[in-house]
């Protein structure tokens, strides 16, 4: 609630685009799973609020990128399972090539300013 | 939207359940204590209240799941306030259903237009007090009006039999001129219609069949057209006739209403039209030239008529006559739409007291829930979404008060138009008519709307502020409303209720009214023995039935005195023939006019009571042969203009001559209200001697115990001993009889007098609402009252006064009001008049007191507040 408006959007777009890409590498998976792998990439230095980790999964699914069924966990305890999407597919194809490219920009301007 | 995504808020809830569990035992698997676990789980999770909400208002259909919950809360408040809700749900019922039901029955009866080409254009052309048109003014009328494009005559109705293959059938029979259908306009469905040629001397008589009639009697069979039927009624006796055509099943045969049907036997549609033997018209139907109005046409047809007219009428009887050209819709439905109309406008004063108390309960009902719209407010609601809560309540309100309503509206509708159908010979049954529905549903809509918004809109005015105190600012915009509401409620009751008593005291006197005979443990049987023959050979047929059949129903037990006779009172239209005139006198002024004749058998008077004013009744010696008596009525004298006794005198009575014995006192003809018809009562047994021939006769028997009704079949029994043609009709007693004449008078009085009391009651519990609103609102300054010493009456006087004021101004205005709309009842009362201040006083008496005792129950209320608990509360 304390993150104004501009950087929650760029955040959320952001982990979106994780949610996918994890989705699309690691299979299907539950939402504390997605949680859980996310952390471990960024070894722990992303903590994420759980919370909009579901938000993001709800905006995903609404968006038709992915798709969710119940199912059981490997403790044997009913869980809902994502799994991406061929438009998913595409979408984070899409959303890759975005980022690498504002990335480039960015970092491209950094090190402009750096030199001088 | 949500149901694509799979997402439901339990769905999701288990879902973070799921998430939360495994993260316990994530937890536990690395080593922490179980409990410790579940609560570090859940903590990381974060705040899971606001996930959920976030979830949640991320959900596309928010706002529907806002009106759904909204709609679910109103309708718990009003179940917790069942007393509103019952009251309110009433009033919306009530008015809306039988607004509906009227209107759609209106619509249909008033609106639909006539089955004839150009309507507007045709009109009816009467010149009372002479009824028929004579051959020379028709002449002269063709010779010289502009102003009408065509002329045709016809006359109403009777009753006849016709003997269709071996079966005598019991119809009504009318007769038309010539060009009656090629100046309606109608076209038949079969066959053709007549033309002049029929008229031609010599030509064989035809008749065309109306649709009804001919499914029923011929079974649609197209072989009808050509065969011969007989037809026997008062004035012919089996002729033959050829059926050459057949009508649409939406023509209907025009039947003035003040000449119309009787009470029992509504809308004497005619199932055989014949050509009219007679040279007089009954009634004119005209058609206007081109951009012609009735007045116009009146105008110059009377100018004709008195020109032409003082060659064969004297003076006073010229300037007695004057001649109307009514609009043949008008004239068709008359009275009755006078009757609907007024309806009409009573229902709507009913509409506008509902209305005004619905908004009146809601306004209060509002101002209670201050409290609770200053804590929304405060919670965060913003005044788009305080609306939206008062909205759907009141939506709610009024949705259910419409299915309601619309159950209702079924019933009533039925109801209306069984009554109505009995006397408007035209209309069938009216469908129900949605559009006017939807126009009820919409008002009750709207009303809801205002009444749940003026609260709203007080207190974005004045703020939150006052919302917790009850100080009892005395008069606030919304207090005077609401006042405003209740004086209004309380004048269109205090019109209706007027109006109803008028009406009522209207049927009152003419059920008392004098009769001329006496009605109870009278038994009527109208028979029609089937018989054919010549003239002659009917005379003395029927004579010697209607002879015997008396005497097997003298020999009942249970019977005091039986008689029989061609016409009774409230029965059917009566037979006119032409004038009176006394032998050796100049015709009176008034031609005498419009006399009808009776055949009655010796004990008619002495059976039905009728009393004899002078002379002799007859008996045994007026039979066949002797010399022809006659004894007439005191209408009779009255026509004849004979202020001496007529006893003993010779008259001359359509091609007959015969001596008056007697005179009797009149009797009613069909209706209560007219003045008695000129009579010339016949004895049965010198029939033969003339030219009449009555083949159908009314029995009457007074039974000797209380319950008459009892007679009837041994009464029928007895006739049909005597043969088995014999068709026996109107099987009923005097009373009967006389109740069904006052029936649209018994109908009103009766239909007023239900909407009378709805707006009593509607208006009462508003004065009710009112007054206990204020009480509940201003309980602590009652406290404070009573703490500082008022008495019990002092404060129960204290708050009635409030709702005096309001109720005194409302009989006021009431009473004024309804000086005006009495005069539009003129007409249709009898025996008093429209200001009759008797009424007025009563009236305004009763409503007072009424609005006291609703006024005091609650006020009671605020005297036995106690002062402790409710100062103590502050």
């Amino acid at each position: 609630m304390a993150t104004p408006k501009g950087r929650s959007e760029v955040l959320q777009g952001t982990l979106d685009l994780m949610i996918l890409k994890t989705l699309d590498a690691l299979g299907p998976q539950h939402g504390y799973g997605v949680a859980r792998r996310i952390e471990q990439i960024s070894d722990d230095l992303l903590r994420l609020n759980e919370g909009t980790v579901y938000a993001s999964l709800l905006r995903l699914t609404q968006n038709g990128w992915i798709q969710s069924e119940w199912g059981a966990s490997d403790s044997n305890r009913k869980a809902k399972f994502y799994s991406i999407t061929r438009a998913g597919r595409r979408q984070l194809a899409h959303e890759t090539r975005t980022w690498e490219r504002i990335a480039g920009v960015i970092g491209r301007v950094l090190r402009l300013e750096s030199q001088r | 939207m949500a149901r694509r995504s799979g997402q439901s808020d339990n769905e999701f809830r288990e879902e973070i359940e799921a998430h939360i569990a495994l993260e316990t035992e994530r937890l536990i698997a690395d080593g922490s204590p179980p409990e410790e676990a579940a609560i570090a789980a859940r903590r990381t999770f974060g705040n899971v209240t606001r996930v959920r909400e976030r979830f949640y208002e991320s959900r596309r259909l928010m706002w529907l799941e806002d009106v759904w919950q909204d709609a679910r809360f109103g309708g718990r408040c009003l179940r917790r306030a069942p007393g509103f809700t019952a009251v309110a749900l009433l009033t919306l019922a009530i008015g809306l259903g039988a607004n509906t039901a009227l209107f759609s029955v209106v619509n249909a009866v008033l609106l639909r237009p006539l089955a004839y080409a150009n309507p507007d254009q045709l009109v009816l052309i009467e010149h009372p007090p002479l009824s028929g048109s004579p051959p020379w003014l028709r002449d002269a009328w063709r010779a010289r009006a502009h102003t009408v494009a065509g002329l045709a005559g016809f006359e109403r109705s009777v009753p006849a039999t016709v003997v269709v293959g071996n079966q005598p059938v019991q119809i009504d029979a009318a007769a038309v001129t010539p060009n009656f259908f090629p100046l309606l306009g109608v076209t038949p469905d079969l066959g053709r219609t007549f033309s002049d040629a029929d008229a031609e001397p010599g030509a064989p008589a035809v008749a065309v069949l109306t649709h009804s009639f001919w499914v029923r009697r011929f079974g649609s069979s197209p072989d009808a057209i050509g065969r011969t039927i007989t037809l026997t009624d008062v004035a012919t006796a089996g002729e033959s006739l050829v059926i050459v055509g057949v009508l649409r099943p939406d023509f209907r045969f025009p039947v003035p209403e003040s000449a119309a049907s009787a009470p029992l036997f509504a809308g004497a549609q005619p199932d055989v039209i014949r050509l009219s033997p007679g040279t007089a018209w009954q009634h004119v139907l005209g058609r206007l030239a081109p951009r012609i109005t009735p007045t116009a046409a009146a105008f110059e047809l009377s100018g004709i008529f008195k020109q032409e007219g003082s060659a064969h009428y004297s003076t006073s009887l010229m300037e007695r006559t004057a001649l109307t050209a009514t609009p043949l819709q008008d004239r068709l439905m008359g009275d009755t739409r006078r009757r609907l109309l007024l309806l009409m406008a009573a229902v709507g004063c009913v509409l506008l007291v509902l209305c005004a108390n619905i908004a009146n309960l809601l306004l209060a009902r509002a101002s209670a829930r201050r409290t609770e719209f200053a804590v929304r407010a405060a919670l965060g609601a913003r005044t788009s979404r305080l609306i939206r809560l008062i909205l759907t309540e009141s939506l709610l309100l009024a949705g259910l008060g419409s299915i309601a309503a619309l159950i209702l509206a079924y019933l009533v509708n039925g109801m209306l138009s069984s009554m109505l159908a009995a006397r408007v010979s035209y209309v069938e049954h009216p469908p129900f008519d949605w559009s006017v529905f939807a126009f009820n549903a919409a008002l009750a809509g709207a009303t809801g709307l205002v009444g749940g918004l003026a609260p709203l809109l007080a207190i974005r005015f004045h703020g939150f502020a006052g919302a917790n105190v009850g100080t009892g600012r005395t008069v606030t915009a919304r207090t005077r409303l609401s006042r405003a509401l209740l004086a209004a409620e309380v004048a269109v009751t205090l019109v209706l209720v007027v109006t109803a008593a008028l009406l009522s005291q209207t049927l009152w006197n003419l059920s008392h009214s004098r009769s001329g005979f006496v009605s109870d443990r009278l038994v009527t049987a109208a028979v029609m023995p089937g018989m054919s023959g010549t003239i002659p050979e009917l005379q003395n047929l029927s004579t010697a039935f209607f002879d015997r059949a008396i005497e097997q129903i003298r020999r009942l037990p249970g019977v005091e005195s039986v008689a029989a006779a061609s016409t009774v009172p409230f029965s059917g239209p009566t037979v006119e023939m032409s004038g009176v005139s006394i032998i050796g006198r100049p015709p009176a002024a008034g031609g005498g006019s419009s006399v009808a004749v009776a055949a009655v058998t010796p004990d008619y008077f002495d059976t039905m009571r009728i009393r004899l004013i002078a002379g002799r009744d007859f008996g045994r010696q007026d039979e066949r042969g002797r010399e022809r008596v006659a004894i007439v009525n005191e209408a009779c004298v009255r026509a004849v203009g004979s202020d001496k006794a007529l006893i003993g005198a010779q008259i001359r009575f359509d091609r007959s001559q015969l001596t008056v014995i007697g005179i009797v006192e009149d009797t009613p003809d069909t209706s209560l209200r007219k003045p008695a018809h000129a009579f010339v009562y016949v004895p049965l047994a010198q029939i033969v001697d003339s030219h009449f021939v009555f083949t159908r006769l009314t029995i009457v028997a007074r039974a000797r115990s209380r319950n008459a009704a009892a007679l009837i079949p041994p009464m029928r029994d007895a006739i049909w001993t005597l043969g088995h043609n014999i068709v026996i009709d109107e099987v009923t007693t005097m009373d009967a009889r006389r109740a069904a004449a006052v029936r649209s008078e018994r109908d009103s009085a009766l239909l007023f007098g239900m909407l009378a009391a709805i707006a009593v009651l509607v208006a009462m519990s508003g004065v009710y609402a009112v007054v206990a609103c204020t009480v509940s609102q201003r309980t602590r300054e009652m406290g404070v009252r009573i703490a500082l010493g008022a008495t019990h009456g002092q404060v129960v006087r204290g708050v009635l006064g409030e709702s005096a004021w309001p109720v005194a101004i409302g009989v006021t205005m009431g009473v004024a009001g309804a000086v005006v709309a009495a005069r539009a009842l003129a007409s249709v009362l009898f025996e008093i008049q429209p200001g009759d201040p008797s009424t007025y006083v009563a009236t305004a008496v009763a409503v007072s007191v009424t609005a006291l005792i609703a006024g005091w129950i609650p006020a009671q209320r605020a005297a036995l507040v106690d002062p402790v608990t409710v100062l103590r509360a502050e």
